[in-house]
């Protein structure tokens, strides 16, 4: 039997995509971990009942915005990852700007439009409602930051379909923001 | 003391207004940042072509589901009194294609060719 040895740095080098990609999910177990406790507090305090005031059609409409944001940050990694940095470059700025999008409807539509119909942040369900999208808003906010960061790096021939982790990590990130707001939107806008 | 429709109006517009700022200094910034390529982008070769499209179909597919899924889950609020049980079978449906499709899990656990 023959032993081959791999140098330190070699076997490092080579572990590496694998380790940052078992790190970042650890990340998102951690930071689901926040969320869970928002929805199970959600459901404790209130149980299945839900305020008239939500507009049902308004959380569909930013759901749907949310998801095709999705689809164009996965079509942004796989153009970079075929080396495609053209393509690449115009989904991550689609995806930045269906975020903003998002953003401006919770943060700028809803939560005016909530107060407006006396769900308020300091007490009954409003409690629930602007914790849960403001804690998510935040993370969507980040999120949108993450993406002009790799827009500006990938405008600048940062990535590569041999190097492109910041993306993988970003995009990643980006479609987690995505499964918080799955659960979100049916606990706050669609029981009844 | 501000009542409750003023910290509304005053919270949108802020809210509006940071997103607008945001936008429009993106927007300036992409002015000035030029798009070099260190190495220039060369045409694909087709089997890379043929690669990228299988990966772009596979994103298509998936928010089609997504998108049909979502409409169950409207139709489940809308006609169906928001049943819990169903709401909740759909949420984790969708979840689960995110995070098989979209996120890739799969990669964890399988030995692949890996970027740095």
């Amino acid at each position: 039997m023959t032993v081959t040895a791999i140098p330190h740095g070699h076997a490092e080098e080579h572990n590496r995509p694998a380790m940052n990609r078992l790190g970042l999910w650890l990340f998102i177990l951690s930071e689901s971990m926040i969320f869970l406790i928002l929805l199970t507090a959600r459901f404790y305090l209130f149980g299945t009942s839900r305020p008239e005031g939500l507009s049902q059609l308004l959380g569909l409409g930013v759901t749907v915005i949310l998801l095709l944001s999705s689809l164009t940050a996965y079509l942004a990694e796989s153009s970079i990852a075929h080396d495609d940095r053209e393509s690449f470059l115009l989904y991550t700025l689609l995806t930045i700007i269906l975020g903003t999008m998002f953003l401006a409807g919770v943060v700028g539509l809803e939560w005016p439009q909530a107060i407006h119909e006396g769900i308020v942040p300091q007490r009954g369900f409003g409690i629930a409602y602007f914790s849960m999208t403001g804690m998510h808003a935040f993370h969507v906010l980040t999120g949108v930051l993450l993406l002009l960061v790799i827009y500006w790096n990938g405008a600048r021939g940062g990535f590569s379909a041999e190097k492109h982790w910041g993306v993988e990590a970003t995009v990643k990130y980006w479609h987690f923001v995505d499964v918080v707001w799955v659960f979100f939107y049916p606990a706050l806008y669609l029981l009844s | 003391m501000i009542d409750i429709s003023q910290a509304a109006l005053i919270m949108g517009g802020l809210s509006l207004g940071v997103g607008l700022l945001l936008l429009a200094g993106f927007l300036l910034l992409t002015r000035f940042v030029e798009v070099e390529s260190p190495a220039p982008a060369v045409a694909l070769d087709p089997d890379q072509l043929r690669a990228r499209n299988r990966e772009y179909r596979r994103g298509l597919i998936v928010i089609v589901a997504l998108g049909i899924l979502t409409a169950v889950e409207y139709w489940i609020a809308v006609g169906m009194e928001g049943n819990l049980g169903y709401l909740a079978l759909v949420a984790v449906v969708k979840a689960g294609l995110i995070i098989a499709y979209f996120m890739k899990i799969a990669q964890l656990w399988r030995e692949e060719e890996g970027h740095a």
